[in-house]
């Protein structure tokens, strides 16, 4: 009983701190309806700056505190909704998303530039006054946790005076009820968004330097992880509530903390040895599924700036044929080094390739797409290697592709069945929740696990030892272990799988699909089976997911069991397929170049450049690498909300103009072949080779523009007349419309006659 | 008429690519009331969410006191002396009825002066202060948002359908304080379905119908051939 009282004491300390952290989401969400997923990064980047003044530059505490609290922490806050945030209005939920993805990813790349770049230095944050504690029960309770207790209560009080007391706060609270009859007040709601967002990251800095003592040393994502524990508590609030939030709060401290005390720390089950890591995002997972549903309406049905056009089938076999056959030219004069590259780059595209289905076309989200990368991995070991644990298999058999398939179709199908009724925000953030579980109960799960079915003895392997080998394929009589060979592999892969994702976003299935993306009541109204629908969708993503997370790990050989599921690589992988193009095969195919150009090839090229010119060495490796490397692909994922649509609408825009001029691409494209050639003898070097190629890429559209610039007058005209073709703007709804949008839905032919 | 206060000029606006108004112009003078009629769907509120700063026009001009205030935002517009009662929803729901009020002070109104004229105005609101607006009875709310509308001196008054859902007697006590308003030199613009219960107070009338004003005439005149509009014309 007095263990029991002791851990409810010290399970209510580390809830109060979780409440401070989620309080800062709500505060944000509620006025700007942007779910902060970088609140643990400012917190990160605010109990770094504490430490700096602390620990390296020894500042009184009381100093350094204010300084961060006060100054630092919403100083950003301020940054991030004036530069980023604001933007985001009119855009749609995944955009919402995805920029503040890009900009913890951003703040936490910055901050490990900053602290953590040269040495390994261990950064080393202290509790207030040390050690000093009190003994509560028997228990140790640090003055540290008294503190964050106190100020947990304090900031409940003072954040109850600034909603109900201040004209500032009810502004904020009229904000969430109608922004625009307070500007019809005379209200200015960017003022209270810039408020909100001060006091959101003021808060998660306090909470930041309140919880970064845990780790012993700082590292930047653990800490950001850390804080990431109490986004349960907010979402306990339905991201508006601050008196549920503190309770969702305090249930997440005394989880954790009972099941300290049941487990004895952890010592009593070792299978469960990460089950206290797993605890919130279990909770979240099980909040969001609890939550009662009109409370969770996130999907509001607006017109978004995104636009995504559908290829016809022609265009998309043609294009399949052209990346294949480029691609075979390319490698051919590539190095080895730049061909693993592009190896690394395609199998992200083929990653992404799952989204563009998920995402893309239905709307639906997973932030979890490496841990079905894992979930497959494990699957096809299992069936090459069986049970013994022994690598008998060379090759990675069809049959092993095929279970990884199957099973990661219906983990898919089991994560969809319980978030069917989550949309938007929530769905991803109950994915997100179920890769860190995943991750913490399965993937860093290194004891096998023993089954007894039906008296027979079964032996499922995990990462056994910290990490599995993937043998390349050695299907159709030829071997892929060569990179190039399995470079062409997954090229190929890529094309039919698109070629795939195509059709059936052109069948009756895909239109259903984008109708439940577009509206899932309507759909519903009009007799579509949503539940269908959408677990047939995440099946049929998760499976691609499944067998391109294997070609991911096959193109590496060995798959550590660490760094790639801990969550961050799938945000990563999310927000640069959206920033590429979420609706387009070839913003995924995009996504995957640009990820691995980004933070492999760049950094490579201004190391290059720091050897040849030592002299700049600063400046290229020191900034240019260093910025490129950490910062580049957040930065691009910023600038979303200005081009929603991505960077394949943008391409493909840019070289419309082609289209129209037949003959002077056909000799762009012979110019580029002969160049090859002679490449490929040797004749002109790889370097120039990219140079000129790569560069005609951006020139040579703009000459064909300028010269048949007649022809595109016309153009742009036809294109102005075809904008819309809504049908019953311009005429009235006729009987055969409706057959025509029944048809188009798939739905059962009605009684004839209907409206007129 | 007297000096103008705000005027329409040739005003095309519409949500997205779809044009709503097809060049709109109207013209308010100073103490004036305007009532804007016309069934549903015609474009009154769209109207006035072009004045207001809500919807941004595609083409043509709106002025304030001679002018142009195009691209202006809504809330500086507010705090310039234009003060706009939406429809249905003049008030924040989960907001009390103390704070509502307070949020008229953006304006650069004093709150204590605020809740006074409130609740001289309407003794029922001072016994409501600390509820929620959104518990409230129709015509409760509607006299809260009418507070703001008195107690903030706008130069223009904005009101879209206030009659919407009110028994009769409510109505006319609501009209007859913005005739009042209007007296003190506060340039109205009344947007209603029905004609009968603005008739009485309105100076000048207009019809519109399907984007397009099109009729501009005293008060009487225009109520027989709204009622045409409804059962024969073009919906
Ligand atoms: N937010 C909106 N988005 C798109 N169309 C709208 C919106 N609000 C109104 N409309 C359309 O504009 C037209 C005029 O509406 P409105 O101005 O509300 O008319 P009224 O107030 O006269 O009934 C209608 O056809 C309506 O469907
Ligand atoms: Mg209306």
């Amino acid at each position: 009983m007095q263990d029991f009282l002791a851990y409810t004491v010290l399970g209510l300390c580390l809830g109060s701190v979780y409440a401070i952290a989620a309080t800062g989401l709500v505060v944000t969400y509620s006025t700007s309806g942007v779910f902060n997923i970088a609140h643990g990064a400012v917190a990160t980047m605010s109990a770094l700056f504490y430490w700096q003044l602390r620990f390296d530059w020894h500042a009184p505490a009381p100093i350094a505190i204010f300084l961060t609290v006060c100054v630092f922490a919403p100083l950003l806050g301020l940054v991030l909704e004036v530069v980023v945030m604001r933007g985001l209005r009119g855009t749609s939920e995944v955009t919402r998303l995805v920029t503040p993805v890009a900009v913890l990813l951003g703040i936490n790349g910055a901050a490990t530039w900053i602290w953590f770049r040269s040495s390994n230095r261990a950064l080393v944050p202290k509790k207030f006054f040390g050690e000093s504690n009190v003994k509560v029960l028997g228990q140790a309770v640090y003055y540290h946790q008294i503190i964050g207790v106190l100020l947990s209560i304090v900031i409940a009080g003072a954040l109850y005076v600034l909603l109900y007391r201040t004209r500032l706060g009810v502004t904020m609270r009229a904000t969430v009820d109608d922004r625009s009859l307070l500007m019809l007040n005379g209200g200015r709601p960017d003022r209270v968004s810039m408020a909100s967002w001060a006091i959101g990251a003021s808060l998660a800095g306090l909470a930041g330097v309140l919880l970064s003592p845990q780790l012993g040393a700082l590292q930047v994502f653990a800490l950001t992880l850390l804080v990431f524990d109490a986004y349960p508590a907010a979402v306990a609030g339905r991201l508006r509530s601050v008196p549920l939030t503190y309770v969702g709060a305090m249930v997440l401290g005394l989880s954790k903390l009972y099941f300290d005390w049941i487990s004895d720390a952890g010592q009593r089950w070792l299978v469960l040895r990460n089950l206290r890591n797993a605890i919130p995002a279990l909770l979240l997972f099980g909040a969001l599924l609890l939550l009662p549903q009109d409370r969770l309406r996130g999907a509001i049905v607006t017109r978004t700036r995104e636009r995504f056009r559908v290829p016809t089938m022609r265009e998309a076999v043609l294009w399949g044929g052209v990346l294949v056959a480029a691609m075979a030219m390319l490698q051919s004069i590539m190095s080895g080094s730049a061909v693993i590259s592009l190896a690394n780059g395609v199998a992200l595209s083929l990653m992404a390739l799952s989204l563009v289905l998920l995402t893309g076309y239905a709307g639906e989200i997973n932030l979890a797409v490496f841990t079905f990368a894992g979930v497959a991995v494990i699957a096809a070991w299992q069936f090459d290697v069986g049970p013994t644990g022994l690598a008998t298999q060379k090759s990675l058999s069809v049959g092993a592709v095929l279970l990884a398939m199957c099973v990661c179709s219906l983990v898919g199908g089991l994560i969809a069945l319980p978030a069917l009724r989550l949309r938007g925000l929530y769905l991803g953030l109950a994915t997100f929740a179920f890769g860190i579980i995943v991750y913490q109960l399965v993937i860093l799960q290194t004891q096998p696990l023993h089954f007894n079915i039906f008296g027979g003895k079964f032996t499922v392997n995990l990462f056994t030892n910290g990490s599995l080998t993937v043998p390349r394929p050695h299907w159709f009589g030829i071997n892929f272990a060569g990179q190039r060979a399995f470079l062409m592999l997954m090229t190929v892969l890529f094309a039919v799988l698109g070629i795939g994702i195509i059709a059936i976003r052109r069948s009756a299935y895909g239109r259903m699909i984008v109708a439940m993306k577009d509206s899932p009541a309507a759909c519903a109204t009009l007799g579509l089976n949503l539940t269908r629908l959408k677990l047939g969708v995440f099946m049929v993503s998760s499976a691609i997911a499944g067998l391109a997370g294997l070609m991911w790990a096959a193109e590496r050989r060995t798959l550590p069991n660490n760094a790639d599921f801990d969550g961050f690589q799938s945000l990563l992988l999310f927000m640069i397929a959206v920033v590429g193009g979420i609706g387009y095969v070839s913003g995924a195919f995009i996504a995957g170049i640009f990820l691995s150009v980004l933070s492999v090839v760049m950094p490579d090229v201004f190391d290059k450049l720091g050897s040849d010119y030592p002299s700049l060495h600063w400046l290229f490796v020191t900034v240019l690498g260093n910025f490129s490397h950490y910062v580049g692909p957040a930065l691009v994922g910023i600038g979303l909300g200005k081009n929603p649509s991505g960077i394949a609408q943008q391409i493909m825009d840019g070289f419309r103009p082609l289209k129209k001029a037949p003959g002077a691409t056909a000799i762009w494209v012979a110019a580029i072949v002969v160049l090859w050639a002679a490449t490929w003898r040797g004749a002109v070097s790889n370097w120039h080779f990219s140079l000129i190629s790569v560069g005609s890429l951006f020139i040579v559209p703009r000459i064909i523009m300028s010269v048949f610039e007649d022809r595109f007058a016309e153009e742009e005209r036809a294109v102005a007349g075809e904008d819309l073709d809504l049908i019953g703007i311009d005429r009235a709804f006729r009987s055969s419309d409706r057959q025509v949008l029944d048809t188009a839905l798939g739905l059962p032919a009605g009684p004839s006659g209907g409206v007129e | 008429m007297s000096e103008t206060v705000l005027e329409l000029l040739d005003v095309r606006a519409g949500y997205g690519t779809i044009e709503v108004l097809h060049g709109v112009s109207l013209a308010v003078g100073r103490g004036e009331v305007l009532a804007l009629l016309g069934p549903n769907g015609g474009g009154k509120s769209t109207t006035l969410k072009v004045i207001s700063g809500l919807v941004d026009i595609m083409s043509g001009d709106v002025h304030l006191a001679s002018r142009s205030v195009a691209g202006v935002s809504a809330d500086k517009l507010a705090r310039l002396g234009l003060c706009s009662i939406p429809e249905g929803k003049g008030v924040f729901p989960n907001l009390t009825v103390r704070e509502n009020l307070m949020m008229a002070t953006h304006t650069g109104a004093k709150l204590g002066d605020v809740e006074e004229v409130a609740y001289t105005r309407f003794p029922r609101l001072s016994d409501r202060r600390s509820q929620l607006a959104g518990t409230m009875s129709g015509g409760e709310q509607q006299m809260l948002a009418m507070s703001r509308a008195l107690a903030t001196n706008p130069a223009v008054l904005l009101l879209d359908e206030l009659s919407m859902g009110l028994a009769p007697l409510v109505v006319a006590r609501l009209y007859e304080i913005v005739a009042q308003v209007a007296e003190t030199g506060v340039s109205v613009l009344v947007v209603e379905q029905f004609a009968q219960s603005v008739l009485g107070i309105a100076d000048r009338a207009a019809i519109m119908l399907s984007g397009r004003i099109t009729r501009v005439g005293a008060p009487a005149e225009l109520a027989e051939e709204l009622s045409s509009a409804y059962l024969g014309g073009k919906g």
